[in-house]
């Protein structure tokens, strides 16, 4: 009546195989994904190492800097157009101005793709945490990416510094419109 | 070559855990660290034993030990990255910021002397000192300090509140 059987059930023989199946897959994992998963883990802890970057900043200030040289060409022929002499007061004063708005152009740039890098560097953590959890990864942004928003900056900033030079403004009718003529405008 | 195959097969010859710790013990780190599970390890047993069970045991504990080796220790270091008030990184930040607002700086007062060197004309201006110069700066230390805190509240509210969240409901 009652059954009392006292042996062990028997597993199903799917079930087996599905674990083998299973394994199959975790192997396979670890063959192909696991070496490209260190690779990306290694290269995003050598993201945190002193002077890596170093490099992104470097080009950000150079990139920058020639932003800005294109707009000094332009203002020392307008002075030259005027007539004015290079040593006059207007000339140097207009000329250091501008230097010294080139030079903090170029260090927010450079200062901007460090921070970026650095927080590339956190997001990239996170997404090796995402991948340990078993997360959706967000898309990672590259170098490229990350230097082209600092550089849309660096030349809107360039756009504005050069509107406010008066050589150009006379020679030109409008400041902002000959800058948008060196190609400083948006968009880049 | 040979040593280390030989070596692969005899720790998938143990229990995933057990041959972790021996591999550890021997300073031993295959690339794969699944490539020791052994698919066909109980085909032997009969089905009272329950043999697709302990495949998935030995399966779960290997995912739990390269969780453990890999991904652990990175959360670790990120959850050790947060300050009261913004992350490590500011140091190494403001550096960086100090450092390309003075370069920046030297740079363009070189060009602007050779510059006005080439028209026989000596350059008295001082771009380091200039308010541009020194409010970009200011500036840029501020922003630095802004980033790394905004930097802080993300890591908090994003990559670490997940985990945390996910390790609540897996101790439930």
């Amino acid at each position: 009546m009652c059954g009392g059987g006292g042996s062990d059930p028997k597993e199903l023989e799917s079930k087996e195989a599905l674990a083998q199946q299973a394994a199959n897959a975790l192997r396979r994992y670890g063959e192909v994904f696991v070496p490209l998963e260190n690779m990306y883990i290694n290269d995003t802890k050598s993201m945190f190492d002193k002077g890596a970057s170093d490099d992104a900043m470097a080009s950000a200030q150079n990139q920058t800097s020639a932003i800005y040289e294109q707009g000094f060409n332009d203002m020392r022929g307008a002075q030259f157009a005027q007539g004015l002499d290079p040593n006059s007061g207007r000339a140097v004063g207009e000329s250091n101005a501008l230097r010294a708005a080139q030079a903090r152009g170029m260090g927010l740039a450079g200062s901007d793709a460090g921070l970026g890098y650095t927080d590339a560097a956190y997001q990239n953590l996170g997404n090796v945490i995402a991948m340990g959890q078993g997360l959706q990864t967000q898309a990672v942004s590259g170098n490229i990416d990350r230097m082209q928003s600092s550089l849309d900056r660096a030349g809107a900033a360039a756009k504005r510094d050069f509107a406010n030079s008066q050589s150009i403004a006379s020679i030109a009718g409008t400041g902002a419109g000959m800058a948008a003529n060196y190609g400083l405008g948006g968009g880049g | 070559m040979g040593r280390s195959n030989a070596f692969t097969n005899y720790l998938a010859q143990l229990d995933p855990e057990v041959s972790g710790i021996v591999g550890n013990f021997y300073g031993y780190s295959p690339d794969n660290p699944y490539a020791q599970i052994n698919p066909y390890k109980y085909n032997h047993l009969n089905a009272t034993k329950q043999p697709g069970d302990q495949l998935y045991a030995d399966l779960i504990r290997a995912q739990t030990q390269d969780y453990n080796q890999r991904f652990a220790p990175i959360e670790n270091f990120m959850a050790g990255q947060i300050t009261a008030t913004g992350t490590k990184s500011l140091e190494g930040d403001l550096a960086n910021t100090r450092e390309n607002m003075n370069a920046a700086a030297a740079n363009v007062q070189s060009q602007q002397n050779r510059n006005m060197g080439r028209m026989g004309l000596q350059n008295t201006g001082n771009v380091s000192n200039s308010l541009t110069a020194v409010g970009g700066l200011v500036g840029g230390l501020n922003d630095t300090r802004l980033r790394d805190a905004d930097r802080r509240q993300s890591i908090l509210s994003g990559s670490l509140s997940g985990i945390s969240q996910k390790a609540r409901s897996t101790g439930q």
